[in-house]
């Protein structure tokens, strides 16, 4: 009986936890201004929650620094510290990047993953 | 070079110790067995000497040592100096090793009294081999100019002083907590080794008497490091509460649910020999668990996840902890399954109505939730292996699942105290479950006459007086018997309190957000609030200046006064603040003040302007200013009294008349950034005088910098803007129910332990004895009659 209960519970359980997983574990599609204003609801010493913002690669100037625009036109620096991606990053290519919005002037996004369109 | 050499030589000695004790085994030889033995005690010396030498190495500053530099600097105290010794991964990885051998010499001997030294002492060899070649690749000896060979650096290049200690971890609890983590990790190797030994020898339910004590050991040890965890947090690191689900936190947490369900399961073995396969499984478990906890952690694969931060411990460590997890991972389960047709002897069904049938859905509820943890810990590595967005869960996550599971752990954790083993009546079933339920029901009518109204901390207030009305009763009952015998219903208390502090504080706690203007009381909530000044400590660090802010709170005529700490550091370039709260402890309640920023008061109508902008001035809004351009200031000069000068150029316009202005500002560099000190010009046709107060420039795009102007009027003296300090004040009721709640859970696994072991020296009494809780007379079972 105990061994039907598990299996039973288990076969219930497992996918509902994943679906659950699913729905809280994706980051808010936001443009950068978006990801900018949520950084000041962050006190200082908390991390800027993670976004996802969607962008064009305007110009590479290294490997970790880039200029890209977002899906309203802002244009803003990205760093990216991520594992290298599988080819280089050249301008015009549409990427969906992972990270936040560091603070200052003018503020950056740090991109801790690069996912290509 | 002695350090890095005696490290491998103890790898080779963990692994010839191994190989000797799988030969003793094989060939049932004591010499070989001896030589085992006195290998291991060889492997255990050289450990502690290891140890020992960092220590002296850290406590004596030798900064040629990478780790030493890394992680001491010479300002330390002694106390912090010692920790040094594991707050890196190098050290921490010497700490578990040396922890692991440390149980294993008290280990060895007392398996050797059962008889099961070179079974049992194999897999632990084993273990400290994969731990020890973990130590040759993250050398806790490497030398500073080796280290940094590829920065062309030489052994003549040794530096003055080390980066010092995170400043988050500079308290007593760094001394306290990671050892005490570290020797719950490491007791749960004894168990996964008791059971390998047993399916090797084809004893499948001796190894559980045996065992029961050391299990026991690790679920209070780990769960008191646990515990510890949690009120460091709260305590010092001001992260608001005792829990938050962190990653790692979460891996700690696992291989604690785990070896609980097992616990149980073995208490189940112990009286009725089944659940066999399933005590295999969940010792293999509770130790994969560890070494998968311990990878998630250590292999920088969760990265940014965590607000604990990851050293990436390079490729070869990376590999060597993936092998490690893999290869017991397939041993346990390889061993298990090569075994599962000789240990499925007595398979029976367990009643509904019997306490083993309740412990068994108790472990599997505890079970589900180590799955789920697991899951929901697991999902940025899931993700990125599926190339989607990298993120951790949301704490709602966890929460949502524990609102179920919690108060059906609780409900079943009673109810398997008021069942038999084997049978119970209805008429007992409705005697035990009766009154608790009574009270479990007026306590829950209590809860919501103060105000609790939503269904989650009613259903889980249910529970856990439903739980606390019976093992109070029970615990009264046999506390008679001596008070080794109440050890699980003290846990379980502990655990139902703990569940009613979790309650109140999370629906009774009151959070406001203050900004705090120094000497002026603030009403805040029912309480004042007044920040009284500040006073720089530990100014013998040279990467901060560290400041505890006094603020006193008042209700009803009483005050106290709590010292939040908040302070930037060159440690992580000031990027963020470092913060610790103010708590006034209570009994009934906890004050918490959490300190969020610091400023000045804004007495001089400060008003940003962008460079070819123009702003209403707010002292006069007939006058309209522009900021045509900054520039450096040739007639005055580019720097007096050594700061440096700008100017801000500034067009006023009134009525269609307009006078240039030229605002000058003295900049000098402090350790919170620049300073600025403003020349003050008086406004055309008014009593105020403008100055420039802050340039922000734009490096990108310098026609978008900003200057910062303020105003005040010159016919009066000049304000005093005074400090500002921004809190966020919480009012936490009965938080100190968790804390009791764990240390009686704790006291409980002491109470059993020490009843198991005297249970264990009573060897001729071995087989009957019961360490199960509530021993009732009625339910004993005769052991030959479910004898395999």
């Amino acid at each position: 009986m105990i061994r039907k209960i598990v299996i039973i519970g288990a076969a219930v359980c497992l996918p509902v936890i994943i679906y659950m997983a699913l729905t809280h574990g994706q980051p808010p599609s936001v443009s950068f201004d978006e990801a900018i204003e949520r950084t000041q609801h962050t006190s200082e010493s908390d991390p800027a929650a993670k976004v996802l913002v969607e962008a064009e690669v305007i110009a590479v100037e290294s490997a970790s620094d880039m200029t890209a625009k977002d899906s309203k036109g802002i244009v803003f620096r990205v760093e990216y510290t991520g594992t290298a991606p599988q080819s280089p990053f050249t301008p015009g290519m549409r990427l969906q990047l992972v990270g936040h919005v560091h603070g200052g002037t003018p503020p950056l996004f740090h991109a801790t993953q690069a996912l290509s369109k | 070079m002695i350090g890095q050499l005696g490290i491998h030589i103890l790898f080779g000695i963990s692994v010839a110790a191994t190989v000797m004790y799988g030969l003793a085994m094989r060939r049932a030889s004591a010499d070989l067995e001896t030589i085992g033995r006195w290998l291991f005690r060889t492997l255990t010396a050289g450990l502690l000497v290891s140890a020992a030498a960092l220590v002296w190495l850290i406590v004596t500053h030798r900064f040629e040592f990478t780790y030493v530099w890394n992680y001491s600097s010479r300002e330390l105290p002694l106390h912090l100096l010692v920790a040094c010794f594991y707050s890196g991964q190098e050290g921490s990885i010497l700490l578990w090793t040396l922890l692991v051998a440390g149980i294993g010499s008290v280990l060895q001997p007392y398996a050797r009294r059962h008889g099961y030294e070179s079974s049992v002492m194999l897999f632990y060899g084993l273990i400290l081999s994969f731990l020890t070649l973990l130590m040759v690749a993250k050398n806790p000896f490497a030398y500073y100019h080796e280290t940094f060979a590829a920065n062309g650096l030489t052994m003549a290049d040794l530096p003055e002083n080390g980066r010092g200690l995170n400043p988050l971890l500079h308290n007593a609890w760094i001394t306290i907590h990671p050892p005490i983590l570290f020797t719950g990790f490491a007791s749960m190797s004894v168990s996964f080794a008791f059971a390998m030994a047993g399916l090797i020898r084809r004893e499948y339910h001796r190894w559980i008497d045996i065992a029961l004590p050391w299990t026991l050991f690790g679920t209070a040890v780990l769960g008191f490091g646990i515990m510890l965890g949690g009120f460091w947090a709260y305590e010092t690191l001001g992260w608001g509460g005792f829990w938050g689900w962190d990653p790692v936190e979460n891996s700690s947490l696992i291989p604690w649910l785990v070896v609980v369900a097992l616990v149980h399961t073995m208490l189940v073995q112990k009286r009725t020999r089944g659940l066999v396969k399933t005590n295999m499984v969940l010792a293999v478990v509770s130790f994969v668990m560890v070494l998968y906890s311990t990878f998630l952690t250590r292999s920088g694969v969760l990265g940014d996840t965590s607000v604990h931060s990851f050293v990436d411990p390079g490729k070869f460590a990376f590999w060597i902890l993936l092998i490690f997890m893999v290869v017991f991972t397939i041993l346990g389960t390889g061993l298990v399954i090569a075994r599962r047709r000789d240990m499925n002897v007595n398979r029976e069904e367990f009643g509904v109505k019997t306490r083993e049938f309740m412990l068994s859905i108790g472990a599997s509820l505890t079970m589900a939730s180590a799955v789920f943890v697991t899951i929901g810990t697991s999902w940025p590595v899931i993700m990125e292996v599926l190339n989607l967005p990298k993120v951790a869960v949301a704490i709602d996550f966890y929460n949502q699942i524990h609102r179920y599971l919690v108060p059906a752990v609780l409900i079943v954790n009673g109810l398997s105290l008021v069942v038999l083993w084997r049978s119970t009546s209805i008429d007992r079933l409705k005697r035990g479950v009766l009154p608790a339920a009574i009270v479990a029901v007026a306590g829950t009518v209590l809860l919501a006459a103060f105000g609790i109204r939503d269904l989650w901390p009613l259903a889980l207030g249910f529970a856990a007086w439903f739980s606390l009305a019976i093992n109070v009763r029970e615990a009264a009952r046999l506390a008679r018997s001596g008070p080794s015998m109440i050890g699980a219903y003290v846990s379980h208390t502990g655990i139902a309190l703990l569940m009613f502090g979790v309650i109140c504080t999370a629906s009774y706690s009151t959070t406001y957000h203050a900004v705090l203007v120094h000497g002026k009381p603030q009403n805040v909530g029912p309480y004042t609030l007044t920040y009284l000044g500040k006073e720089q400590v530990e100014r013998h660090f040279k990467d901060r200046e560290k400041f505890r802010y006094y603020v006193r709170i008042e209700r009803d005529g009483q005050r106290r006064v709590v010292a939040p700490v908040l302070y930037w550091s060159d440690f992580n370039q000031r990027q963020s603040a470092f913060l610790e709260p103010g708590i006034r402890w209570g009994l009934l309640n906890d004050l918490y003040v959490s300190p969020k920023a610091t400023g000045r008061e804004d007495v001089l109508n400060a008003t940003t302007i962008m460079r070819g902008g123009s702003i209403k001035a707010p002292v006069d809004t007939s006058l309209t200013l522009a900021l045509e351009r900054f520039t450096m200031p040739m007639e005055e000069g580019a720097s007096v009294d050594g700061r440096m000068q700008m100017a801000g150029l500034v067009t006023a316009t009134r009525n269609g008349q307009t006078s240039s202005l030229r605002l000058l500002t003295r900049i000098s560099t402090t350790s919170s950034g620049p300073a600025f000190d403003p020349v003050w010009v008086p406004l055309p046709g008014s009593t105020y005088s403008v100055g420039l107060i802050e340039i922000r420039r734009n490096n990108d795009d310098p026609t978008k910098s900003t200057g910062t102007v303020a105003f005040y009027d010159a016919s009066k003296p000049m304000p005093r803007a005074r400090e500002e300090f921004t809190v966020e004040f919480s009012d936490k009721p009965l938080i100190s129910l968790v804390w009791f709640g764990v240390i009686a859970m704790v006291a409980g696994f002491g109470l059993s332990i020490g009843r198991a072991v005297s249970a264990l020296k009573k060897k001729a009494s071995l087989s009957s004895a019961d360490l199960t809780p509530a021993a009732d007379a009625e339910s004993k079972v005769d052991q030959s009659e479910s004898a395999t």
